[in-house]
């Protein structure tokens, strides 16, 4: 009989999406990916974590999720203090 | 100074590497005082991430609210010049006080779903907001971004900034800004540790950078800004702040 653990569902789901985080990176524009699945990867590492599960796949999957996080706003990032959109000001005109 | 380098045949910018130094001082920081704040470390975590999620949408909102009439203009690129139409409106171009706010509504939104005390949660996280933005307004420094009016005094001239004019001298006004930050995170972390009301630190801190921001604001130099009459969409944020931050400050100061 299969017996439901409470967190593990989420750890693994923050395992997977840790996994598609990194691997978007290499995929130019998908960085903005990274930085969304990472966040969603993180937080179910996160709700794992409170209901009590304290397995090594929850922690792959936050440590995963957060090297995504990190590597995605590298490219994602522009410059967030300012408003100035950089070389792409007047883009259009 | 420096506003790209290149790690593995990837160009990174410095603004970027600044930051995320910022933010990892920040969840460092975190780390340190968790255990002694006796605030669940699961919900710290879960708060954080919330934090995060809406300081890039609510930065985002307000960049798109300041820049609207040229948005809706030239929405219509969105599909034939997809990549550079997502590169101006999606990839730069975000607003410090939109998403410090979202990320105080979302912190704010996550206690009340999980019946935590917000107050709790300020105490712990909000010294690692003027950590992090202390060290993004050096990456801004580096790229040359928000620089400040022309100085032959105090001015810095740029020799490579993709932003700034180069070769002429600025006020480096993103370093004034880093060092105050630098010294409200030291302070906020200090009333952290003496267990004051994090609506009181909230409040300090509000008043402290709404003032530090008005009157930068009048040393810079750069025109790509929302403005409203004679004071910057910033300016005004700052003075409301502030505001905000005294009667904060006046209803919590004896608690």
């Amino acid at each position: 009989m299969y017996e439901k653990i409470p967190g593990k569902n989420e750890a693994v789901a923050s395992l997977v999406l840790g996994i598609i985080s990194v691997g978007c990176w290499f995929f130019g524009y998908s960085s903005i990916l990274s930085v969304v699945l990472g966040i969603i990867g993180m937080a179910l590492a996160s709700s794992s974590k409170k209901y009590g599960y304290q397995d090594s796949i929850r922690t792959a999957g936050f440590v995963l999720s957060l090297i995504g996080v990190i590597g995605g706003a590298f490219a994602f990032l522009a410059c967030i203090a300012c408003v100035g959109t950089l070389g792409v000001i007047g883009a259009f005109h | 100074m420096f506003p790209y380098f290149s790690i593995a045949g990837r160009t990174i910018s410095s603004y970027s590497l600044f930051s995320l130094a910022g933010v990892l001082l920040a969840l460092l920081y975190y780390l340190r005082v968790r255990r002694r704040s006796g605030f669940p470390e699961a919900d710290g975590e879960l708060a954080i991430i919330s934090g995060i999620t809406g300081a890039f949408s609510g930065a985002k909102i307000l960049f798109l609210i300041t820049v609207l009439p040229e948005f809706c203009a030239e929405f219509r690129f969105l599909f034939s010049d997809t990549e550079l139409f997502l590169e101006k409106y999606l990839y730069s171009g975000f607003v410090f006080y939109g998403g410090f706010f979202g990320m105080l509504f979302a912190a704010f939104f996550y206690c009340r779903h999980a019946r935590l005390d917000f107050s709790e949660c300020l105490r712990l996280l909000f010294p690692m907001i003027p950590l992090a933005h202390a060290f993004g307004r050096v990456g801004c420094f580096c790229m040359g971004c928000c620089y400040g009016r022309k100085s032959a005094l105090f001015g810095i001239a740029f020799d490579n900034s993709p932003v700034a004019p180069n070769h002429i001298p600025l006020i480096p006004v993103q370093l004034f800004e880093a060092a105050g930050e630098l010294l409200l995170f030291f302070v906020t972390a200090h009333m952290a540790a003496e267990k004051k009301n994090g609506f009181l630190i909230l409040a300090f801190w509000l008043v402290s950078y709404g003032l530090i921001r008005f009157f930068t604001e009048f040393l810079r130099g750069d025109a790509y800004r929302g403005f409203l009459g004679p004071l910057s969409l910033s300016q005004i944020i700052s003075a409301a702040a502030a505001i905000f931050g005294i009667v904060l400050l006046i209803r919590y100061r004896k608690k």
